[in-house]
């Protein structure tokens, strides 16, 4: 099923820009709520921006599709991430999500990457950003 | 009820979140990205890990559940965080995410308040650590 490619450090470019959307929805919503217990009803039902708007770490979690659009991800694990929030998003908008490849190193064997993220909405707002760092596969590479 | 800015000292602790972590949570694919890093234990042990371990932006949105609850539609329009994962968190563990002030200006569009945030385990170990950043209209 997997058909994807492997996330192949050495051939990863610096400046490798990524894209991906999908439509933020209720059921995404309420999926997120029940995942983390926060059922906050900005998320679900009204929020003082006029409706229901994505918790705003549902959309920085969105930002590990990217990766995906090209390779398989299974075993990279997330170490760090720094974020600004700008706007909220609201449900049933299509959120446009874009990377670029900033930064790759070794250190004690763990191969990191270092993605800059940005999420925009189909208005054009943009609701966060993020520099993301994860280990592809958290398995130690050979010495 | 968002705290008032001019109410807030440095030093001051934010009201805890703490949340219990289940292998089902942590595994639901919008929450894992269907890594099985996150849910799979015969692939964890592969990996050279003991258990899943939960993603590591599940502590994040604990701590920005706490920084909404303490600051309101501001966290959603001007907050902003700086957070390491520096230990796994595991089904099972308690959670719980805290944070403290630690400086407090005045700028042109609002009072800047900046915090220290981490999340703990029941063991007493900090699992996710970092600063946090909010302007408070």
């Amino acid at each position: 099923m997997e058909d994807k490619l492997s996330l192949d450090f050495e051939a990863l470019s610096l400046g490798d820009e990524y894209a991906d959307e999908y439509k933020l929805t209720p059921e995404m919503a309420r999926d997120y709520a029940d995942g983390i217990a926060d059922r906050n009803p900005w998320y679900l039902e009204h929020s003082p921006f006029g409706g229901p708007v994505a918790n705003p770490m549902l959309i920085v979690a969105q930002h590990a599709r990217l990766f995906k659009t090209r390779y398989t991800t299974a075993g990279n694990v997330h170490t760090r991430h720094e974020t600004q929030f700008l706007n909220p998003a609201r449900i049933g908008k299509v959120i446009k999500v874009y990377g670029t490849l900033v930064d790759k190193y070794l250190k004690r064997g763990h191969e990191y990457l270092v993605m800059e993220c940005r999420s925009v909405d189909e208005d054009g707002i943009e609701i966060c950003r993020d520099r993301r760092t994860i280990i592809i596969r958290y398995a130690k590479r050979p010495e | 009820m968002p705290l008032v800015a001019e109410d807030l000292a440095v030093g001051q602790e934010m009201t805890p979140t703490v949340k219990q972590m289940t292998l089902e949570r942590m595994g639901r694919p919008l929450i894992s990205g269907s890594n099985p890093i996150h849910y799979d234990p015969a692939f964890a042990r592969n990996a050279g890990l003991p258990a899943p371990i939960a993603t590591g932006v599940m502590s994040s949105a604990f701590l920005s559940e706490m920084l909404t609850t303490a600051f309101g539609v501001d966290w959603l329009r001007s907050g902003s965080m700086d957070v390491k994962f520096i230990r796994p968190i595991y089904a099972g563990d308690t959670v719980t995410a805290r944070g403290r002030v630690t400086a407090k200006n005045a700028t042109s569009t609002g009072i800047r308040i900046a915090l220290e945030i981490w999340c703990e385990t029941q063991r007493g170990e900090p699992v996710t650590v970092g600063t946090a950043d909010v302007v408070v209209h």
